[in-house]
């Protein structure tokens, strides 16, 4: 029998106390994992609304009516102003988006007009049949959202203005402007609309290694008389903020519950060492000594929590996913899965182990073998 | 004339501050591969004399040498018990989810064996006290004289040259008492470990070839038997 195999076998004596302490600890551990999932959710989903797609920032005209059109209670660019933008220092690609709101079916829904090979389109997660082909100017996807409020599903026909299209997939972003809005490709929105070469915003995605700061600076410098950015510095700095807070109230509610089954891991390691005190009196007649019981007890208690973060991570991951399969998350937004909010849920189990055996541990390891063994 | 393996000078130990003299100036040598019984009423001070020379506690004053290791001195104690000294207690103060094997492993923890090396050896013990077919049995579906022969076991694991017996038969019915003692002094002959045994029962005491009485924490008698 190896000096592990010891310990675990120690762990599991009493086995109802044992279970109920991992129990404890394991719904720490699982509020760990459950609010980073949903915290990780929440603020990739911030940074969707934010950016336009998944582009690191958009641009938007200062002027009004700069081409004589004014559909989405904004200022409008021209086309052109895409080649001036791709001219810029550290910018990789910059695409026009024309965004209207319009009656379809006599109901107002936003339509967006988008290139085919803008990454907004591509990383739209498609949950029911595909994405618009190639100069496909009669296809559409629809948001699930907007599926719902018109009644649509995959090959169902639209009437948009005066043509007709046909929805070729449903798509779910997380994002629930996106998901209550139609796209298709921006010549088709430019032919409803009679307006061709008129775009509503520019995303734009910038070079890797370039700062997102250094880019919009540099084009406001150039440009700021006309057109800007509205991811700015401060917007970044909002998203940071919300970031920020967003895990700090999960760390904190991770923290609070981590102290009860901290606090409830103590308990059991001061039980365990006060009803086994004659059996450490024992061990340090026949020669243990204090580390050695100090590594016992310490690997107990590590053994109980490492027990406590596997059923705790497998505990968190069920609740998120009972919540997103509830609907209770809503389209607003979906867990994020990171190797790195279960590496902190192992270290806090492990930082619950060493300091909640930390003392019972010391406790034992300081007993002079004598009043061990007299111990009743 | 042999070295003995135990010198005692004046040693002296109170608790509560001084208001309990456990021992008040002991005088004593034991020479190797004696069978000494310790006799005594409770509270007499044997087992605190046990005690002492299993290094499970500290003297106050006075001296103290077991095979050759000064224990006034001595910072490692755990070291030296683990290597010289083998201690059977009253009640066996086994572990309880660990098989026999397993429990007579336990002294083996501390010095560099294998996990083969401890099981062999643990092994061999079980079988000189006679329940090698008991190896996996837990202490629990033992009989109270094979626990107390599994302790012996423990005991004896680390080749110890003395053994300390505080009332090894206490809570044994007479007939498994007798088996037990027969079983000790055997080891005792056929290993040549010193063996020291702690009781109030002076059939016990006879059995030893030297009896030694303590009183209010002093020697008052101290005979040789002839055995």
């Amino acid at each position: 029998m190896s000096f592990i195999t010891l310990i675990v076998k120690n762990t599991f004596r009493n086995k109802v106390r044992s279970l109920l302490t991992i129990v404890g600890i394991a719904i720490g551990i699982a509020t760990i994992i459950s609010l980073g999932l949903l915290s990780n959710g929440l603020t990739s989903s911030f940074d969707k609304t934010i950016h336009s797609g998944d582009s690191d920032f958009s641009i938007l005209s200062k002027q009004q009516n700069e081409t004589g059109d004014n559909p989405f209670g904004t200022s409008t660019l021209s086309e052109d102003w895409l080649n001036k933008i791709k001219g810029i220092s550290g910018v990789k690609d910059a695409k026009g988006v024309y965004l209207v709101v319009l009656l379809v079916e006599n109901k107002p829904m936003s339509l967006g007009g988008i290139s085919y090979d803008d990454l907004t389109l591509k990383d739209n997660t498609i949950i029911n049949g595909r994405n618009i082909a190639n100069n496909a100017d009669n296809e559409v996807i629809i948001g699930k959202l907007a599926s719902e409020t018109l009644n649509k599903s995959v090959d169902d026909e639209i009437n948009i203005g005066d043509e007709r299209f046909k929805v070729v997939g449903i798509f779910e972003s997380g994002n629930s402007n996106q998901d209550d809005s139609i796209y298709t490709l921006i010549n088709s929105v430019w032919k409803i609309k009679k307006n061709e070469g008129v775009l509503s915003l520019i995303s734009v995605y910038i070079e890797k290694g370039a700062d997102v700061k250094e880019v919009t600076k540099d084009i406001e410098n150039k440009y700021g008389e006309n057109i800007s950015t509205i991811t700015s510095v401060s917007d970044v700095k909002r998203i940071a903020d919300l970031r920020n807070m967003i895990t700090g109230v999960s760390w904190a509610i991770s923290l609070l519950a981590i102290i009860i089954g901290g606090i409830g891991m103590i308990n059991t390691m001061i039980m365990i060492v006060f009803e086994r005190t004659r059996e450490i009196g024992v061990l340090k007649a026949v020669g243990w000594s204090r580390t050695d019981i100090l590594r016992m007890i310490l690997g107990e208690s590590l053994v109980l929590t490492l027990f406590s973060a596997i059923i705790g991570s497998i505990i968190g991951v069920i609740v998120v996913e009972a919540l997103v399969s509830a609907g209770i998350t809503g389209s607003i937004f979906h867990p994020v899965f990171t190797l790195e909010t279960f590496v902190q849920g192992f270290i806090a189990a492990i930082l619950v182990g060493l300091f909640g055996g930390l003392y019972p541990a010391l406790k034992a390891s300081k007993l002079t073998p004598t009043e061990a063994l007299r111990y009743e | 004339m042999m070295t003995p393996i135990i010198k005692i000078n004046n040693l002296k130990k109170s608790y509560e501050n001084g208001n309990i003299k456990a021992l008040n100036g002991i005088n004593l040598e034991i020479e190797k591969g004696d069978f000494v019984s310790i006799i005594g009423q409770s509270g007499s001070g044997k087992t605190t004399l046990l005690n002492m020379i299993g290094a499970l506690d500290i003297a106050d004053e006075g001296s103290i040498e077991v095979s050759g290791y000064n224990l006034n001195k001595m910072k490692n104690l755990n070291k030296f018990r683990s290597i010289e000294v083998g201690f059977i207690f009253q009640l066996h103060n086994l572990i309880p989810n660990l098989s026999s094997v397993e429990n007579i492993e336990i002294p083996m923890y501390i010095h560099n064996y294998s996990s083969k090396e401890r099981r062999k050896r643990a092994l061999e013990l079980l079988d000189l006290v006679g329940l090698k077919d008991k190896a996996e049995t837990k202490p629990t579906k033992l009989s109270g004289g094979e626990r107390q022969r599994v302790a012996i076991a423990r005991a004896l694991v680390n080749k110890p040259s003395i053994i300390l017996a505080d009332e090894p038969t206490g809570s044994l019915d007479s007939k498994t008492s007798k088996n037990i003692l027969d079983l000790l002094i055997d080891l005792h002959e056929k290993e040549n470990v010193t063996l020291i045994i702690v009781t109030h029962d002076l059939n016990i005491a006879k059995l030893a070839n030297r009896e030694i009485e303590v009183l209010d924490g002093q020697i008052i008698d101290s005979k040789f038997q002839g055995n």
